[in-house]
């Protein structure tokens, strides 16, 4: 697991020398910014400010964020043809693709780290349900991390990052509109079932609300799982290629 | 040391090697003389393990590459055709990441060891982006060393650099020579003539001739070459 | 080719492992509840109502209508039924609908869908159906605990508690729906789960009979005469039997008013429980409606059961309005607990020249007018024989007009009822302590630091870092 750490610190660090890190994170406060002041009009003085707040927001930012934050991640590297070194190392394809995927969700994660100062502002002027923001955080982040999987596993296939980008929007919006699927098929069990194997089937009706049901954490442990297997898998078929 | 037994690698019906075999010894570079599509680049990138053949066997310093990938791998040094860079790391970060990646022992010494060698030393802290295509080219050589493998595979080294690039990387071809075993391709008869001991003569993905160079005998190597080609096989 | 088929079998297996462990754990229900107070665990008051259900014995089922695009309030709402579920082991079953499956039988509840209220609780008839006579709508205006334990409480009250409607004194209808009459409160009371009755003091005498043993309360609404002496000894015998009841009494310019200064039965009041009906009109100019003759609720004591929910803060549809109210007195030192809910505030005062006020809506303060703060709502309670009286100085505020606003009217009388009963005390959800406190900014001035720190500055540094970066770079 060395190799997967020094990939990792090499992705992190690559992040961290572009602009674009920066610029991402940039806008990324900027929206939940917005998000955060315009909520606190609404609720300053008459209610608890939602503690799921930024969470229930970044379960629509991720469908565009996650492809951003990982189209490059493999892509990049058979464009500038280091994937060939990669490949010829003497490490595994499991720790190339843990080591790309752990660098966007620890870069993802330090981008949710960020607001947390929301928290510490609603914590100085108010008592939130602390435990609740816990729970939506750590929805928010395995969420996160199940809609980064995703987006590598597109990087993957494609070693041009725009293709990349787009498949894994479009796949991460159709995962994402569950919410909405009731509105078109007429028949509530359907819903349900379409429900619970879209993203927001597991945030919304369970941490969202401060609960942490075992079997949303299995859902997304289990797309992480099985986008990372894919990716290897689509590494493994580039060597064929 | 290198070890090619009936090496095939087809793609759909089309074979782009067939039944290739070779050995490479310590202390031997060897030359792929090929014209371009004849399959130098398809044998290196098997070799390296990068591509899986579709049959035969590659065995790297008595480790199989199919039984034990990454064991033989950790014995080679590779340098593709197109020098895999990453624009956004130091000259420094560069190399220290393979050799760390490769398992080298004191990665961060062998790093300056190879740097200084390569003169890329005072530039350590530049961006890779920022180099020239000679340095550029250099740098490549530098990571495919670093972990002091015993087989280094270096696939067209020298196209694309200027004359005076091109001499200085022959010149560390042959420094190689003491104690790794180098496989290297070129489409230039001259080149292998001056750099390789022996030379295997690749056409239409079929092994043509393999001349031992010293042993040449008042024949030119571009005469082999020629009827080497030529000839049916 | 092998290989490929291989990772595809290995995805299979893959994907059936994730699927197995996903069913496993769904089925063994792992829930972790980090809501500060415990929302998704049942208080102990709903466990204990659920122990009576099960020692009831009934099957109960919950009825929920949900359409497919509710499906995450249904996800939600399901998390506490399913409590209710498991801690009766099964006794209290659940069943969601889909109006657009079972339009038939989703009919009857259209009109309550439509506003809001799309739960209900009933006990399981013999045909598996939910007894359309036992159902109570649960509402959807608190926690879905907090509805629901009210919905089983008054599922399990069902029946119980019997209100009767005193008719033969001239008194407000509760069957009409009109403006004058008071078939709202008297639904009110129904979809509660309480019987409501006509009674009759004149049918009574006739037949020589009591007023009903089962009676929780009776309810005298703006009577318009004054009760017979026979009448008044009935009513009298069922308050010493510990008997329950609710009079609102209009100032009436008629000789022999009902509780006018010189009724007797006001006499036997201010024996029995301190309480007193005076032949005055209040009027308070500081907090009052359209004049200063509609009178609004301008203390409450909070202490007071009666005074639940009215004058919310922030809800100004909360307060209670009289018209052409009458003070009351109230005699610290009787026998009996006795207390006020309601007061005008301390400008007001009780307009002693009546027949100004009535023919020609003029009033000033001069001598001989009480002083405010007059009381408007009072109770009292006989520990010895537990009997409780409830006396509000107006009668028009029960009708029908005046209780849809401001809705603290109807309020005042639900509660009364609520206290007469013990009805209140067998189904209100003691609410939990909720220990999360809304966003409170000390100064405007706190709130722009906030807005520079998260709108400016962080995305600012951020910017700043980009711009470092790209420096860096640039300079190579």
């Amino acid at each position: 697991m060395r190799s997967v750490s020094l990939i990792l610190r090499r992705e992190m660090a690559s992040y961290f020398t572009s602009p674009i890190a920066y610029l991402i994170a940039a806008g990324f406060l900027l929206l939940t910014g917005v998000s955060f002041n315009n909520e606190l009009t609404f609720a300053l003085g008459v209610r608890p400010l939602d503690p799921a707040l930024i969470p229930r927001l970044l379960t629509q930012v991720m469908i565009f964020l996650a492809p951003l934050l990982t189209m490059r991640l493999l892509a990049e590297e058979s464009r500038e043809g280091t994937m060939e070194l990669l490949l010829t190392a003497p490490i595994s394809d499991l720790a190339i693709v843990l080591g790309k995927f752990l660098s966007a969700w620890l870069f993802y994660t330090l981008l949710l780290a960020l607001t947390l100062v929301y928290q510490v502002i609603v914590f100085s002027v108010s008592r939130p349900d602390l435990a609740h923001v816990i729970a939506a955080y750590l929805g928010i982040w395995l969420y996160g991390g199940a809609t980064l999987a995703i987006g590598l596993f597109f990087s993957a296939l494609t070693e041009n990052q725009i293709v990349a980008a787009f498949l894994s929007m479009v796949v991460l919006f159709v995962l994402y509109i569950g919410e909405n699927v009731g509105q078109i098929v007429a028949s509530v069990d359907l819903a349900r079932l379409i429900f619970s194997l879209t993203l927001q089937g597991h945030f919304a009706p369970s941490f969202a609300v401060g609960l942490i049901r075992g079997e949303d954490v299995i859902y997304y442990a289990g797309v992480i799982v099985v986008a990372l297997y894919l990716s290897i898998q689509a590494l493994d078929a580039r060597r064929l290629r | 040391m290198i070890v090619v037994q009936e090496l095939s690698k087809y793609y759909g019906q089309r074979a782009a090697i067939e039944s290739i075999s070779f050995r490479a010894e310590r202390g031997e570079i060897v030359g792929l003389l090929g014209v371009n599509g004849a399959g130098k680049s398809t044998t290196m990138r098997v070799i390296a393990g990068y591509i899986p053949p579709t049959r035969g066997r590659v065995e790297l310093a008595g480790h199989d590459l199919l039984d034990d990938p990454l064991t033989a791998r950790a014995q080679v040094g590779y340098l593709p055709e197109r020098v895999p860079l990453y624009p956004d790391m130091t000259v420094e970060g560069y190399v220290l990441f393979w050799a760390r990646l490769r398992r080298t022992p004191r990665a961060a010494e062998r790093t300056r060891h190879v740097l200084e060698r390569f003169d890329l030393w005072g530039r350590r802290r530049q961006l890779v982006r920022a180099l020239s295509k000679g340095l550029k080219q250099r740098l490549g050589l530098a990571q495919a060393i670093v972990h002091n493998p015993p087989i280094v595979i270096l696939d067209e080294p020298t196209i694309g650099i200027d004359p005076q690039q091109v001499v200085e990387v022959r010149q560390f071809i042959h420094e190689l020579r003491d104690h790794h075993a180098v496989l290297f391709s070129s489409h230039l008869l001259a080149e292998v003539e001056q750099v390789c001991d022996r030379a295997i003569i690749l056409h239409q993905g079929r092994v043509r001739d393999e001349v031992r160079l010293s042993q040449l005998g008042g024949v030119s190597l571009e005469q082999r070459f020629m009827s080497a080609i030529s000839g049916r096989a | 080719m092998l290989r490929r088929a291989l990772s595809v079998v290995n995805l299979l297996l893959l994907l059936g492992i994730v699927a197995m462990t996903y069913a496993a754990v769904q089925r063994a229900n792992i829930v972790v509840d980090m809501t500060v107070d415990s929302r998704f665990t049942l208080s102990a008051q709903s466990r204990e109502v659920v122990a009576l259900a099960l020692r009831n014995g009934r099957p109960i089922q919950i009825l929920g209508f949900y359409l497919p695009q509710d499906v995450i309030q249904r996800e939600i709402d399901d998390q506490y039924w399913q409590l209710y579920s498991s801690l009766s082991e099964g006794l209290i079953s659940r069943r969601y609908v889909d109006p657009n499956v079972e339009p038939a039988f989703f009919a009857r509840y259209q009109t309550a869908f439509n506003q809001g209220i799309y739960v209900y609780v009933g006990y399981l008839g013999a045909d598996g159906l939910i007894d359309q006579t036992t159902i109570i709508p649960v509402s959807t205006d608190s926690g879905q605990e907090e509805d629901m334990t009210e919905a089983l409480s008054q599922l399990l009250a069902l029946g119980q508690f019997v209100v009767y409607f005193e008719r033969s004194l001239e008194t407000l209808d509760p069957a009409d729906n009109q403006q004058q009459g008071m078939s709202i409160l008297n639904n009110i009371l129904r979809t509660n789960g309480i019987v409501t009755q006509p009674l009759s003091l004149q049918d009574l005498i006739a037949r020589n009979q009591e007023i009903p043993a089962d009676a929780s309360a009776v309810v005298i609404a703006r009577p318009g005469r004054r009760m017979t002496a026979t009448e008044r000894a009935m009513l009298n015998r069922y308050l010493i039997q510990g008997g329950r009841v609710f009079i609102a009494a209009d100032y009436l310019p008629i000789p022999e008013a009902f509780l006018d200064e010189d009724d007797p039965f006001g006499r036997d009041l201010w024996d029995n429980f301190g309480l007193a009906l005076r032949d005055a009109l209040v009027v308070d100019p500081s907090a009052s409606g359209q004049t200063a003759l509609d009178v609004l609720s301008a203390v409450i004591f909070e202490d007071s059961e009666l005074t639940q929910n009215i004058n919310k803060l922030n809800d100004p549809s909360s307060v209670t309005q009289f018209r052409l109210a009458r003070p009351i007195e109230i005699n610290p030192q009787s026998s009996v607990r006795n207390g006020a809910a309601i007061q005008t505030s301390a400008q007001a005062w009780g307009e002693r020249n009546l027949a100004d006020v009535i023919q020609r809506t003029q009033y000033a303060y001069d001598e001989g007018d009480l002083k405010g703060p007059l009381t408007l709502v009072a109770w009292a309670e006989n520990p010895s024989n537990g009997a409780r009286l409830v006396l509000v100085g107006d009668g028009d505020f029960l009708m029908n007009g005046q209780v849809r606003q401001p809705q603290g009217n109807a309020t005042l009388f639900l509660n009364s009822i609520g206290w007469l009963t013990g009805f209140a005390q067998q189904v209100a959800f003691q609410p939990r302590a909720y220990t999360t406190t809304p966003i409170l900014f000390t100064s405007g001035q706190q709130l722009d630091v906030v807005t520079f720190i998260t709108l400016v500055l962080m995305p600012g540094l951020m910017l700043m870092g980009a711009g470092l970066a790209y420096l860096r770079r640039w300079r190579q």
